[in-house]
């Protein structure tokens, strides 16, 4: 993976030694706190409900063992022993005190790791695939290109104080892992008819209150080009998005606006200008020498063991439950991706606890070359385990609540803190997401369904990825109270789609059996090996309304 | 109806309660109970503490007879997370199961209208 080099270090070193002095000044009174604001949002230090919440980056979603027992130590010293994964491959800690915040930055800098631009208008965390380099139906690995725009991002003079915040995700699967069309930029890496790989550029996705899927600007461009033309994006959203609602500022408002057309069209005379610019050109030697730190690791020569895993498998419905449902295909012979849900019934999507951030560092070491990835469905994976280790890997997942074989199905769920951390948020999240966890416990049905994403929100602003969920719920709050709406038809991959509002909002405790009904009519309407999510796009929401609010289609209730 | 002043304190974010000027208290039962008139009063005052640095945004709440938010969000302020993980027990997940659903109790659901 990518190591600092003394760049890297001295801008982060600098940014906390400013940083830290900043921080005494407020604390001194010579900073008020709308001065102090944008400051500390630049280093990803938020005021929440509680206390205050550090977001820290994880690019591209690659960790060393190393970082994950720092983080580990953080959340031990300065927080109340856990951390939150979020669905932009970023760990959020909730109980930081401000006079602590620099010394965690600096704990966080000693293993490379940095919380600047996790926050604010700026180009915030470079996101990818969670299998990116190991996974079998990869062009390569994006993550060399994802570390290339990370550091063209970083404090770039241009773009430090956008219209609005700005995300970009990456991927080169065959399979969208990353939610790519959802991102104010997206980069799928192509082949072209002559067999080079380029980039399809898409813009102007999004989720929020006003949720779009992207528009590719380019479906093929060549890679040498690819900075010249982000600049150019960047550039023309830069000048042109709105600063007068905070609620229009995104890059896909003023795509919608001006039209993909028009807007291209912007972007093509940017880049015409911007083209042969020596300062936007990455050598070649350069993208060879950041793809070096992504170079495949040095693995065993081996054969796959699918024979004696089945013959285990066989002999242990458990062991065989989380094989099918946990671990994946891998490109080099004799290995698997592992992915370890942080999705249990007694736990908060995404939340882990400081023993087993170090426990499953120690697996890490032992069982996939020290690697850990994040994911943004809140999940972590373990890239590199032998298949002759599956077994001993589960039980010791087992041990430590983390072998839940739920991995792409129902209980998978992504949910935001909502409520119960966010100053944002209208309404709970992490309780809907725990009552349906604790509800939808048979494991056989669960798998019998297929694959499945139910995200949940807390708010408009759609952390919890609602939209793109195959069942997207979201909190609403109606004269003080809690209501959830439900969405059908949502998907995040190559073939994204928004859900449609299936009816007026419910009560939480109307939900379990309101999933439950909406599972009956897929059960009894699929073909075949269709997904819930084919079958709704083929019948439609009808047949799911009637499910949720009986015959005539909708029950009237308090909330429209 | 009687009124608290809530706020978060600026050196750890901690959401806290005004006991008295300059006295901020984590525990809303410590929180000085206001009517109307000393509200606005204490508002000025807590107003002063912000500008000495001691919380960020203070505001009124309105609140019941046993010193319970009328409004869930500043009830979830006052209380903490409902749900809770790790808490205290290293390596173990603690959830705390309050409340449910604030609407699925009739005799709390009074409770929860916004303020005004």
């Amino acid at each position: 993976m990518y190591r600092y080099d003394e760049f890297d270090h001295r801008l982060v070193a600098e940014r906390i030694a400013t940083f830290r002095r900043q921080v005494q000044r407020r604390l001194a009174g010579d900073l008020t706190e709308d001065q102090f604001k944008p400051l500390r949002l630049m280093n990803g230090l938020y005021l929440q409900l509680h206390a205050y919440m550090l977001r820290v980056n994880i690019p591209y979603g690659t960790l060393s063992s190393r970082q994950l027992r720092q983080f580990a130590h953080i959340a031990r010293r300065y927080d109340r022993g856990f951390g939150h994964f979020t669905t932009r491959q970023n760990i959020q800690f909730n109980w930081i005190r401000l006079d602590d915040a620099p010394d965690v930055l600096a704990d966080l800098a000693a293993v490379e790791v940095t919380s600047m631009q996790s926050s604010g208008n700026c180009i915030r965390n470079i996101t990818a695939d969670h299998f990116a380099g190991r996974a079998r139906d990869e062009l390569e690995d994006p993550r060399p290109w994802c570390e290339l725009i990370r550091q063209w991002s970083i404090l770039h003079p241009e773009f430090s104080y956008l219209p609005r915040k700005f995300k970009i995700a990456v991927s080169a699967a065959e399979v969208d892992r990353a939610a790519v069309k959802v991102h104010d930029v997206g980069l799928y890496l192509r082949r072209n008819a002559a067999g080079e790989t380029g980039f399809e550029v898409i813009a102007g996705g999004g989720q929020g209150r006003l949720p779009f899927i992207g528009h590719t600007l380019r479906p093929w461009l060549p890679k040498a080009e690819l900075f010249p033309y982000l600049e150019a994006i960047l550039r023309v959203y830069n000048l042109g998005g709105r600063r007068d609602n905070i609620h229009k500022a995104r890059i896909k408002i003023q795509l919608q606006a001006l039209g993909a057309d028009e807007f291209r069209r912007l972007v093509e005379d940017e880049y015409a200008a911007l083209r042969g610019d020596p300062l936007l050109a990455v050598p070649d030697a350069e993208v060879q020498r950041i793809a070096a730190y992504f170079a495949p690791p040095a693995w065993e020569p081996l054969a796959d063991e699918t024979a004696d895993l089945d013959a285990r498998a066989a002999g242990d419905p458990a062991f065989a439950a989380w094989r099918r449902a946990n671990v994946a295909g891998h490109r080099a012979p004799g290995y698997a991706i592992v992915t370890l849900t942080l999705k249990s019934p007694q736990g908060a999507p995404g939340d882990m606890t400081a023993g087993q951030m170090d426990a499953v560092a120690d697996l890490a070491d032992r069982y996939s070359l020290g690697e850990v990835r994040v994911s943004h469905r809140q999940n972590l994976v373990f890239t590199d385990v032998r298949q002759r280790d599956l077994p001993v890997l589960w039980q010791a997942l087992q041990g430590l609540g983390l072998a839940t074989p739920n991995h792409g199905l129902l209980t998978d769920i992504i949910a935001c803190p909502g409520l119960d951390y966010c100053s944002l948020a209208n309404a709970r999240s992490i309780s809907v997401a725990q009552d349906l966890q604790r509800h939808f416990t048979d494991t056989a049905a669960i798998q019998d369904l297929g694959e499945l994403t139910l995200n949940i929100s807390g708010c408009m602003n759609a952390c919890g990825h609602h939209h793109v969920g195959h069942i997207g719920i979201l909190g609403v709050e109606k004269n003080g109270e809690e209501f959830y709406q439900l969405m059908l038809g949502g998907s995040s991959g190559h073939d994204a789609s928004l859900g449609e509002r299936l009816g007026p909002g419910i009560r939480a405790e109307e939900i379990n059996g309101a999933i439950e009904r909406l599972l009956e009519t897929y059960r009894s309407s699929r073909t075949g090996s269709e997904r819930f999510l084919d079958t709704y796009r083929r019948v439609g929401p009808e047949p799911f309304k009637q499910a949720v609010y009986g015959e005539g289609g909708t029950r009237r209730r308090e909330v429209a | 109806m009687a009124q608290m002043i809530i706020a978060n304190r600026l050196a750890d974010g901690r959401t806290v309660f005004l006991a008295a000027p300059g006295r901020w208290v984590e525990s809303i039962a410590a929180g000085c109970l206001l009517d109307a008139t000393a509200a606005l009063d204490l508002l000025a005052a807590a107003k002063g503490d912000e500008a000495a640095n001691l919380v960020v945004d203070p505001y009124l709440i309105e609140v019941d007879d046993d010193r319970q938010p009328l409004v869930w969000r500043e009830q979830i302020r006052a209380d903490g997370p409902t749900v809770l993980t790790g808490a205290g027990a290293e390596g173990a997940t603690v959830v705390r199961a309050r409340a449910r659903s604030r609407a699925g109790s009739a005799g709390r659901a009074g409770k929860l209208r916004r303020a005004k």
